[in-house]
């Protein structure tokens, strides 16, 4: 039989799906509501949140979702939240995902790992699990998380996920209280055969809610460069994006620079569908409009917007290096016109230290 | 009827490999460098998305 | 010839983007590690697998749809079928 390496799938049916705006990507969250409190979370509410509960797209909601989904061509499903495993219908939503013959992705803290849900990723395994890991330290992941007892619960799911042979990466979000233990997270993640990943770019919230203040734990823009630094592959693959992508002006009027809403989606716990976990003021709700009018109407006129203002941003060169884009103006500021200095500061700090010269200003 | 005309019928295998995944939902092929940023699937979630 | 092939049901078939892909539901970690894509001429043969049909029927039924020389099209399908059967896709009962 012919083989057909994995890469190389992924990149066809990305390109064929971009081609014809096909959803092949998409995220969906079955909850916002999370057993951890963690300081720096763009969403999460209280786990006993019965508002937020009630206002959740029901077990047949989310099968009739998966259905219509699976009929427009989607592939790549990322469950997350909130944490998805809360809701009771969990292994439900997954076995009905899994018979529409999604690729599954699964985000959660772990914490809620427990024997029936191996036993279910065991025999419908995901495409991928992603645990994120908030310190190396008992005491450092519960000043991020905020629940005690959460640090063992999350090495006890990670120790019954591995024990399974269920495929498992870990990742940390890096912040002020947590950016000394990385390494040793690293460290932890390589023992237990696990890929770990970090971000430091921190989102305020998507919602009004003051449950977290995430923007409070952001490390400071040399410190997240310093980061980078640390790790010398993290440095490699920077030179390297620096040497592809280095100096390159936005160059068009597209208001979202991005791709999403053209081959991905996200759609929230209440069914609001929109280009991706950001375009929170732009979504539209499947309840009132339907999933195919969002898909085909609502989100292109979202996505496909242009800029009728000016940035400084517009004459930055450093336009590949930097996070910046309309969703994160909109959650940064509430105002799609201000550009969010704190990726500006560390585009122009990775620049430097990169060895990336192109004019900054 | 015109027949159509006859090409070697395949079955490809693909492995899953979830570490080749990539972000592509995103500015990805301008922006998506290795340390994070945009759409790279991280935790806080700037852009809370997955690698397919 | 007379063998009559039957989709696994284990596998969900999906047109993902103008591909055919199989995807294996169910199984150990190594059954499932993989999923599968047909070109246009192997989704019809998928397509007339139905657990009733035999690998004579099916011949038939491509043939009458798709031009080709001598009993290369026999050939095909029938060492397409052989594949899948391997790769536990159908059954041939």
């Amino acid at each position: 039989m012919k083989v057909l390496s994995y890469a190389d799938f992924s990149a066809k049916v990305h390109a064929a799906s971009s081609k014809r705006r096909i959803p092949v990507s998409v995220g969906l969250d079955l909850t916002y509501r999370c057993n951890n409190r963690c300081v720096h979370c763009y969403c999460s509410l209280p786990q006993n949140d019965k508002t937020a509960a009630d206002s959740e797209l029901s077990t047949v909601e989310a099968g009739n979702l998966l259905d219509e989904l699976a009929s427009m061509g989607s592939l790549w499903l990322l469950i997350t939240g909130g944490e998805p495993l809360l809701r009771e219908d969990f292994g439900e939503i997954y076995l009905h995902a899994k018979e529409k013959g999604f690729l599954i992705t699964l985000f959660t803290n772990g914490t809620l790992v427990d024997e029936k849900l191996t036993g279910l990723l065991s025999k419908y395994p995901p495409f991928a699990v992603e645990i994120s890991l908030y310190g190396a330290t008992k005491e450092t992941y519960e000043k991020v998380t905020r629940v005690r007892g959460s640090y063992e619960r999350c090495l006890a799911g990670i120790r019954r996920l591995r024990e399974s042979g269920i495929r498992l990466n870990l990742k940390t979000m890096a912040l002020t209280i947590n950016a000394h233990e990385i390494t040793d997270m690293d460290r932890m993640a390589r023992e237990w055969g696990c890929r770990f990943r970090f971000d430091a770019a921190i989102q305020r919230r998507i919602d009004q809610n003051m449950f977290s203040e995430p923007e409070r734990y952001r490390i400071s823009p040399a410190g997240v460069v310093k980061l980078d630094r640390m790790f010398p592959e993290r440095m490699e693959g920077w030179r390297e994006f620096c040497d592809r992508f280095g100096d390159r002006q936005r160059g068009d009027d597209d208001l979202y620079i991005c791709g999403a809403g053209q081959g991905s989606m996200h759609i929230n716990p209440y069914g609001r569908a929109m280009g991706c976990i950001m375009m929170i003021r732009d979504g539209f709700s499947i309840r009132e409009h339907g999933l195919s009018w969002i898909w085909e109407e609502g989100i292109p006129g979202v996505v496909l917007q242009k800029k009728n203002f000016h940035l400084a941003c517009d004459e930055c060169r450093l336009g590949s290096l930097c996070d910046e884009c309309a969703s994160w103006r909109i959650v940064e500021h509430g105002d799609i016109k201000k550009e969010v200095a704190y990726l500006c500061e560390i585009a122009k700090i990775r620049s430097r230290d990169f060895g990336f010269t192109g004019s900054v200003e | 009827m015109t027949k159509k005309k006859w090409i070697r019928p395949e079955c490809t295998r693909i492995k899953l490999v979830p570490e080749e995944a990539v972000l592509t939902g995103c500015k990805t092929h301008l922006s998506a460098g290795p340390g994070g940023g945009i759409c790279m699937g991280y935790g806080n979630g700037a852009c809370h998305q997955a690698k397919s | 010839m007379d063998t009559v092939p039957k989709r696994s049901d284990n596998v969900v078939f999906r047109k993902v983007a103008g591909e055919y892909i199989l995807v294996p539901l169910a199984g150990s970690i190594a059954d499932v590690e993989s999923i599968f894509n047909l070109n246009e001429t192997g989704a019809a043969i998928w397509d007339k697998v139905d657990g009733r049909k035999s690998i004579r029927d099916i011949v038939a039924e491509i043939r009458a749809e798709y031009e080709a020389e001598g009993d290369q099209l026999e050939r095909d399908v029938i060492s397409l079928l052989d594949e899948m059967a391997d790769a536990k896709l159908i059954l041939l009962q």
